[in-house]
């Protein structure tokens, strides 16, 4: 029977050439639209988790402790060690924050200092996103700060202008001045209000010699969102590698709210998803359904030379399946290659990147579709193709012969 | 006109076929007008909350303020206030008095930017104080109303008491305010940092005036309104519409609208597809019917122009149709919160940006517009082709296929 | 002197009730009058402690100056109280700081005291008191936030000794009747007429093992104090 379907086909080649052409473009687009979407999605995955990384590791009950001393690892270097040999290849990023009062020359703010050691990628991406005027603090900068837009504002300081820090009763120095080397404009109002960056060294020697507030491990191996919950079991090793003074976060747990956003992109993919694939539906539906019923004709002939109904039924239905999975297997054919080059890393043409970056997406994106997202596809492609041939093949079955001869679409 | 009848009878001969047309150009129409609803909604929400929630609808301070938002650079006079109450284009004047504080509960403290409001007044200028969810809105000095975020982390009650510190002309000032009403509209801008406490304690306790003239606009020309009131204003006044006092968010929300455009071109061209797809299978179905009307003697030009007009009227059908669903989800959704559900979490992860949770669609009429572009270009598909074939078609050839 | 036990710090108005009276002399036993005077103080944690040894003149009003002696680390840290303001010298940048508002909840030298609680207001002025109970060994008033009083308390509690009115204990509750703060005084020493506590334990009641001890010694009360003690310059230089 698919012999007879697949000649069939043949025989009505310009039809059926449009009509697999049409499924073959449905699931070439939407194997690419998958691709493109995948590659947001781990876009934001990556721009995410270079912000806060993939694991952070703090004091445990940090987010109930008000004392700053009781607040901070101490022995940070034995820790990022311990770190670095229970998982190797890992890049540790790590923060002090530190309650101060910041004063200019003339007013003063209770600020939050705070002194990041972080790899020069993220702080590459960190400046050109955030940084207004001027530069970060070098890693090993004694002297330089960054103060926040509007934290810069209150303290009538600018680029080049000496800012005063006193965190008396802290087992640092308790008292530095910083020259501003540049303004950052955070996000949060907050924050940009009270936020300021200095070296890790820096905030150390000024608090907690030999401190941190958290550590933010970058795993390079998580790039995909799919892959994100292979993050548990790495989180567990770690825990119990660092034992109960400690605990050990994926970024999730760190930041819900920024998880939330993460899985309300999904909601978001299914209802462009969704409008695409209608769209995408309908010029399947009506390639194949105009096909078949410009048929009726020809089935009435099949039926009055005493055929069974249900057999037209199945052979109409058999050639749309053929037809359908031809074209979906070249759609696959043509599609997938292109995904695969752009998996290997591609970015916007005519400028385009600058917009999707001020998005808060990488400028190189890699696209990705996962096995299931093919599956759906196909399943889509050929079964919207069936569906559409279903209806006319049920109506070509009950035909009585004569009717159907002289029916003209 | 004899082709345009002859079109429009073999449009409604082939209902079917310009049903499912018809459908396609309908569904692109309403596809892109639901987008850029939805997407315009987005961003006027932002500009709403901004202008309602967050800020004000115009706001006039000092230039000095602007930069440096401290009660130092307070608004030196208010002569120009009457004017302004006398503006036809401003329906309501609220003076506000703000500044930086620490505010204390029994456990722990936290800075917060204090709003010294006339309790009446404010109203007429800010949803604020009709979004009070436990308790009640300001009505005399001595009282605290507190966003429901803020409250629940330092942890005071309605009912109870809590400590403002802040710098007064001449050392410390404190007051003990008591907690009358908690913020909650959904904005996390507001219900994570609003504190607002009576114009009175505020002067109290700044011994500052005005930092601010709140002005109610109508909705929509909130930035129009504030660009033309400047020249009622004395020299280093000014006054500020919403878009300008979200800084950095506006580029975010422009680049948002510029963003859109590849998906949109990506949905055309689908889109267009799918149109061309069902005219071209719809003439190659009709070859032997138009090889004979062509054998009867209509030039194939002729013959060609009744197929693109059959093609045209059925895009208008589908147009209008299209046109008719997108305004009317549209309007459906400008009236029910829908979106702002969904949108939830956005609002909760970009605290800086000030959404609450209500977005409502837009409606404009340049949609109609944009999606007649995207149904354009798929007809254009849609007529060249199959007109292209029609017009190279033999008679008799064409009649002996199938 | 009790520069320190600021939490309690007064210039206390005319007493018009029983209970106000027995407040006012409990406060002037812990007020001491002008001196001078060294304080070991304590900060434990659960799981450290560190001391400070200063040295303190204050003018038994609302004037008062501390100099950080030990350790080397933290020598020569002073703070000047004028009133309500506050003003923090660091010898390392040769800098005074006037404290803003929204450093106010820092804490003072890591301790369970904050920068706002060393601004010690005057207790009759926020609260109204009330005896609710005497015996013959301790009396107790009970004190409650007249309306707008900038206190975040619900109510405090205050007992002395029913005969000299020493402070021993204040506690401090939350509007829900929960005590969060305790500070007690201990260690009494007769200074004139006065008993003065040498010893003040202020202990955080809601995060268990957070407590700070302020022990006085080498204290001499009723020196004369010279103005200059109380300026920005004494607070760089010290006051000798």
């Amino acid at each position: 029977m698919l012999v007879l379907a697949w000649r069939n086909i043949w025989r009505h080649r310009t039809r059926s050439l449009g009509a697999a052409v049409a499924v073959g473009f449905v699931v070439w687009m939407s194997v690419l639209y998958f691709g493109l979407v995948g590659a947001m999605r781990d876009g934001m995955y990556v721009t995410l988790t270079d912000t806060v990384g993939h694991v952070q590791v703090h004091i445990r009950e940090y987010r109930d402790v008000r004392d700053f001393r009781q607040s901070v690892i101490t022995g940070a270097a034995d820790v990022r060690v311990r770190i670095e040999q229970t998982l190797p290849g890992t890049e540790v990023a790590a923060a002090l924050e530190v309650p101060a009062l910041l004063s200019g020359e003339d007013r003063a703010r209770g600020a939050l200092l705070a002194g990041m050691e972080q790899p020069a990628a993220v702080r590459e991406e960190f400046a050109t996103k955030y940084l207004k005027t001027g530069r970060l603090p070098a890693p090993e900068d004694l002297d330089g700060i960054a103060l926040g837009t509007a934290l810069a504002r209150t303290l009538q300081a600018d680029v080049g202008d000496t800012v005063y820090a006193f965190a008396p009763g802290t087992d640092g120095t308790g008292a530095s001045a910083y020259t501003v080397v540049g303004l950052v404009r955070f996000p949060e109002p907050s924050q940009d209000a009270r936020g300021a960056i200095l070296s890790l060294p820096a905030a150390q020697d000024l608090a907690a010699p030999g401190a941190v507030s958290r550590f933010e491990l970058h795993l390079p191996q998580f790039r995909r969102t799919l892959d994100d919950s292979g993050l548990l079991p790495l989180r567990e090793q770690l825990q119990a590698a660092l034992g109960e003074r400690m605990i050990v976060e994926t970024w999730r747990e760190s930041y819900p709210a920024l998880s939330d956003l993460e899985r309300s992109l999904r909601p978001l993919i299914i209802v462009f998803l969704t409008i695409f694939f209608v769209l995408a539906g309908l010029l399947v539906v009506n390639t194949i359904y105009l096909s078949v019923i410009e048929r009726t004709r020809e089935f009435g002939v099949i039926i009055a030379m005493g055929a069974r109904r249900g057999r037209v039924t199945r052979m109409v239905l058999a050639e749309s399946l053929v037809l359908c999975a031809t074209g979906a297997a070249a759609g696959l054919l043509l599609g997938l290659p292109l995904v695969a080059r752009m998996a290997r890393g591609f970015s916007y043409p005519f400028g385009w990147s600058e917009i999707v970056e001020a998005y808060g997406m990488p400028a190189v994106m890699y696209a990705s579709i996962a096995p299931e997202e093919i599956a759906i596809t196909l399943a889509f492609a050929i079964g919207v193709g069936l569906l559409a041939a279903l209806w006319p093949a049920r109506v070509a079955g009950r035909l009585a012969p004569v009717e159907a001869m002289r029916f003209v679409a | 006109m004899i082709l345009l009848r002859l079109a429009w009878r073999n449009v409604w001969r082939h209902r079917r076929r310009t049903i499912l047309l018809v459908l396609v150009v309908a569904y692109s129409a309403f596809a892109t007008i639901f987008y850029w609803g939805f997407l315009d909604g987005f961003t006027a929400s932002v500009i709403t909350a901004q202008a309602r929630f967050v800020g004000a609808p115009v706001l006039v301070t000092t230039t000095a303020y602007h930069d440096d938002p401290d009660p130092e650079n307070a608004l030196p006079d208010l002569s120009f206030v009457t004017a302004l109450q006398d503006d036809r284009r401003v329906r309501a004047v609220a003076l506000r008095l703000e500044f930086p504080a620490l505010i204390r509960s029994a456990y722990t403290s936290e800075s917060v930017i204090v709003r010294g409001v006339d309790p009446t007044a404010e109203a007429g200028v800010s949803v604020v104080p009709s979004h009070i969810a436990h308790g009640r809105w300001l009505q005399r000095p001595g009282e605290l109303v507190l966003g429901k975020g803020l409250a629940a982390r330092i942890d005071v009650r309605v009912g109870e008491r809590a400590v403002v510190d802040t710098a007064g002309k001449d050392g410390p000032r404190a007051a003990g305010l008591v907690l009358v009403g908690l913020v909650d509209t959904g904005s996390v801008a507001v219900d994570d940092r609003a504190a607002l406490v009576h114009l009175d304690d505020a002067r109290a306790l700044t011994g500052a005036e005005v930092t601010a003239v709140a002005l109610d606009v109508a909705r929509g020309e909130e930035d129009r309104t504030a660009a033309a009131l400047r020249p009622l204003l004395p020299p280093g006044i000014a006054s500020f519409g919403p878009l300008e006092m979200l800084g950095a968010i506006r580029q975010d929300i422009e680049g948002n609208r510029i963003g859109a455009i590849p998906i949109i071109l990506l949905f055309a061209i689908v889109a267009a597809a799918a149109v061309t797809s069902t005219s071209v299978v719809s003439v190659i179905e009709r070859t032997r019917e138009l090889g004979m009307i062509s054998a009867v003697g209509l030039a194939p030009a002729r013959l060609a122009r009744v197929v693109v007009l059959e093609s045209i009227i059925t895009s208008l059908i589908g147009w209008v149709l299209g046109l008719a669903a997108g305004y009317g989800t549209l309007a459906v959704m400008a009236r029910v919160n829908v979106l702002g559900k969904a949108f939830a979490s956005y609002g909760r992860a970009f605290s800086a940006l000030p959404l609450t949770e209500e977005i409502y669609a837009v409606i404009h009429p340049v949609y109609a517009l944009y999606a007649s572009v995207t149904v354009l270009i798929a007809a254009l598909f849609a007529i060249l082709i199959p007109a292209r074939r029609v017009r190279r078609m033999a008679p008799a050839q064409a009649m002996r296929m199938e | 002197m009790t520069w320190l036990a600021v939490l309690t710090t007064l210039t206390l108005a005319a007493a018009p009730t029983d209970a106000h009276a027995v407040l006012r002399a409990i406060e002037d036993n812990h007020r001491g009058g002008t001196g001078t005077g060294t304080i070991t103080l304590t900060v434990a944690r659960p799981d450290r402690r560190t001391e400070y040894v200063m040295t303190v003149w204050s003018d038994g009003e609302d004037r008062g100056l501390v100099r950080v002696t030990a350790p080397a680390r933290d020598a020569g840290q002073a703070f000047l109280k004028v009133g309500d303001n506050l003003w923090v010298y660091a010898p390392r940048l040769k800098r005074t700081l006037r404290l803003p508002p929204s450093g106010r909840s820092e804490s003072f030298l890591g301790s369970d005291i904050s920068y706002s609680d060393l601004s010690g207001r005057d207790v009759e002025q926020d609260y109204t008191a009330r005896i609710t109970s005497a015996d013959g060994r301790t009396v107790v008033l009970e004190l409650i936030p007249r309306p707008g009083a900038p206190t975040p308390y619900g109510r405090l509690t205050v007992t002395a000794d029913a005969q000299s009115y020493a402070p021993l204990e204040w506690t401090f509750y939350d509007q829900r009747g929960q005590a969060v703060k305790r500070v007690t005084f201990s260690e009494h020493t007769k200074v004139g007429a006065r008993s003065f506590p040498t010893r003040t334990v202020v202990e955080d009641l809601l995060r268990p093992g957070y407590r700070t001890t302020a022990v006085y010694s080498n204290y001499r009360f009723g020196v004369k104090l010279p103005e200059a003690c109380f300026t920005l310059a004494a607070l760089e230089r010290g006051c000798e």
